[in-house]
This record gives C-alpha cells, structure tokens and sequence, in this order.
C-alpha cells in the first residue's frame, strides 16, 4: 500500500518538500492509508514550501532540526468535518448516489463513530453488486422518533437471490457497527434502478 | 460583541490543547477526567489514531507510523464532545453551536479537569478553529460577491476553476500566534449548488508561548481574533443569507 515519502530542504530554511509515492507496506497489508494521509498523496510530484505542510490536512507538523537531522511529525485531525467530507466524495466517487448530502453529512458528523464502515459497507456493495443502483440516505421512522442511515441496493429487475447478496454483504461487516453510536442499514427497496 | 446570525454557516469548532512533551501522561489520565466532567459528558468512545513520523537522517529518510488511542466523551445530545489523546485535550463543538459563552464554559471545565489531574509544564500548541460550510445561492456564483478572501485569477486566465486552495497565514502577537485561514470547495449540498469550506484556525505558533495559567484568557483572545477575520472574509451579501441580526440603536434586536 502507498507510504508517504516528504523530502526537500530542511524546513527552517524554508525549502520546499516534495511529496512523492512509495509502494510500501503501510500498517498493514489490506489497509489503506488514513484520508489525511491520501489528501497529501494527492499533491505527489508537487514541490510544497515547508510552511504550508499543515494545510494539506495534516492537524501538525512539527520540525526538529538536530545534527543533519529534519524531523517531521504528522498527527492525525481533530476535527470532524475532514474526515465525513472526505468519506462522503469517496461513497460518492464509487457511483452511489446521495440525493440528500445535507442531511448525511449532519448524521455522520453526529454519529462519526460509522464513518469508517459506511465507506467500507458502500465499497463492498459497489464492488459486489456492480449490476445495482446504490442509494444512501438518512431514514426516518415515523413511527418512533429514530433515525439512520439507509443504504438501499436497486435492481432492474428482483429475484429470490437478491436478499442473499444483500445478506452476505451485511454480514461481512455486522460486527464492525456493534457498539457504536448511530447505524447504518444495508437492504433494498424494491424500487427499480434507472 | 460580534454579529449575530441565525443561520450561521459554522458547523464544527475546536480549542485543542496540546502539552509539552516533559509533561506526565499516562494511560489512567482520561479516566480520572471523565470522573470530573461525566455529568456533562457522559458518552464514552474510544478510537484508534494514526501519527506519522517522517525523519531525515544521515543514513536517509525514515518513516515511522504511530498508533495511539484517543476517547471521547459526548455530551447527551451529542452536539460536544472532549478528546483526549497522548499529551492531547481538545473540545469539538458540532452545530447547532451554543453560542461563544456555552462553548467556552466547557472549555474551562475540561481544561480544568486536565489540570487538575496533570501536572502540566509546558503547552506546545493551543488551537481554535472554526470550520464553516457555505452554501451558495446559485450554480454559478462570482466569489468576490461574498467573500472579501479569495482567489484573484486575472482576465487572460480561465474563470471556471474545477477546484483550487485559498490560503493564508496571518501573524498576530509579534508572530506569536498565527491564523490560518483557508477556502476550499466542499462536496455539494442538496441543492446542487457550489458550497464552500470557510477554515480558520488561530493557534499559538510559539511553543510554551503562553503560561498554563493564562490558557483560557488567550483562548478569549483567540477567539475575539477569529471573529475578527471571520468578518473580514465576508462581503453583506454573504451576511445576507445568514440572516444578520441589526441592532437598532439602543442595542435591541431588530430583525
């Protein structure tokens, strides 16, 4: 997986910093790297003077000047709103659509504890049932004051497999919603795909 | 008293404190915290964070990525929570925000709590950071009709940009402090329309450049600066959608 190389001047001499690409392990071999990290990657090949290091999305960047020593520290956001925004273009990018973005990106900024696994439940969906449409929106229950999220599966046409899929895909990921605030239901609405 | 707003477009802020590195830290610090602020923030999470490490050496350039575990306490509603990391204290407010007086209020607290328990030395950074979404009006907007911080392109240069990076350093307290501000395009809302991120982030550029004791004070003054330039990056147009308040003359609400 891709590892962030930075190298340049030294940043006390105000230099510039070039971000470059490795195909290294990262932590580990199915991981990909946190979304600050790949907004860096994404100005690879580029020359960045050393003070606007932090504004690629990194929250810090600390420099150490020792004897021909240059150290930078990276330290993952505290904020929110990078990480649901960023969550939110990757979904999207994957061909589901999000017809309410408003109301998604309040829900996962409440319930950020399921970013993480909405990404990765949209990844599975999108990469196994390439044939469906993929919709996310927040449902809620008019019956009792409760709301989730909703990620519905479309079909042209349905069979008696298609909650199979569906089923499978829940499960591979069930887990990973154990515990957390907020929810996120896989299923479909029988609605047909356009 | 800065101006007021009843849609305002903040949807995130954060004071974080970070402490020098000869200040204690254990792994028991966040539980004696949450003893002291759970009437306010009684939810528990727990994350997973990764920092990097990038050091040049003689021998090259080395990589190093660091897992540490970072807890959150919500309040009920979950519209705040407190953070706390390795040497780390931040407070996130999400909005509806509660005004600065609210805010602040448990910025104390929290803080309070930390100091109580740690001996704290040193503070290598202390943030605060106000992201705002704006969504525009229209599908094709001209940005210096609202914002007085943008992007300049001049007239032989193409009009359209796909995306770009507004930014900025501001240097204040004899480059003690710095303020960051950034304007970046966002994911698109409901509407369809263009909306943009409106960052600013003052923080103490000068490591141990504030005394603990005067922390909270230069978060009041931080955040008199953040409305300061709040302010100065945005035309009436802008203030029109968010709905100002006027006040008349004797200081009453008139609209």
């Amino acid at each position: 997986m891709p590892q962030v190389r930075v190298q340049g001047e030294a940043p006390q001499e105000r230099g510039s910093w070039e971000v470059s690409q490795e195909m290294l392990p990262f932590a580990q071999e199915e991981d990909k790297p946190p979304f600050w990290i790949q907004r860096i990657l994404q100005f690879r090949g580029s020359k960045i003077p050393s003070d606007l290091l932090p504004n690629l999305g990194a929250e810090i960047v600390t420099a150490v000047e020792g004897e021909g020593i240059s150290r930078v520290s990276l330290h993952e956001p505290i904020d929110l709103t990078g990480e649901v925004q960023n969550a939110m273009v990757e979904i999207q990018n994957m061909g589901v659509r999000i017809t309410k973005p408003n109301e998604v990106f309040d829900y996962l900024l409440r319930f950020s504890g399921i970013t993480d696994v909405t990404v990765e439940i949209a990844g599975s969906a999108h990469q196994r049932l390439p044939e469906a449409q993929l919709l996310l929106e927040v449902y809620r229950d008019p019956e009792v004051e409760d709301e989730y999220l909703a990620l519905y599966a479309r079909f042209r046409e349905y069979d008696e497999s298609v909650m199979d899929k569906i089923k499978a895909i829940r499960r591979g990921h069930s887990e990973r919603l154990v515990g957390k605030e907020g929810w996120l239901l896989f299923t479909t609405d029988f609605q047909p795909a356009e | 008293m800065g101006r007021r707003y009843p849609h305002p477009p903040l949807i995130e802020a954060v004071c974080e404190f970070r402490l020098a590195q000869d200040s204690s830290w254990d792994l028991t610090i966040p539980g004696l915290v949450y003893e002291k602020i759970k009437n306010e923030f009684p939810h528990r999470e727990q994350r997973l964070m990764q920092d990097m490490e990038i050091s040049r050496t003689q021998e090259g350039l080395q990589q190093q990525v660091r897992t540490s575990e970072r807890v959150l306490f919500f309040t009920k509603d979950r519209g705040m929570f407190v953070q706390l990391g390795p040497r780390l204290l931040a407070i996130n407010c999400l909005k509806p925000y509660p005004t600065w007086a609210g805010f602040k209020q448990n910025i104390g607290k929290a803080f309070k709590a930390l100091t109580d328990i740690v001996e704290v030395k040193g503070l290598q950074r202390i943030g605060l950071r106000y992201i705002n979404l704006i969504e525009m009006p229209s599908s094709l907007v001209r940005l210096e009709d609202y914002f007085e911080f943008y992007l300049f392109l001049g007239p032989r240069l193409s009009q359209n940009m796909a995306h770009f990076i507004a930014g900025c350093e501001f240097q204040y307290a004899i480059d003690r402090d710095r303020c960051r501000v950034q304007l970046t395009p966002a994911p698109s809302a409901s509407s369809g329309h263009p909306t943009l991120n409106l960052d600013i982030d003052y923080f103490l550029a000068k490591p141990r450049g504030v005394e603990v004791e005067s922390a909270i004070d230069w978060v009041e003054e931080a955040h008199n600066r953040v409305e300061e330039v709040f302010e100065g990056c945005i035309t009436d147009r802008l203030r029109e959608l968010f709905q100002e308040v006027k006040e008349n003359a004797s200081g009453e609400s008139a609209g």
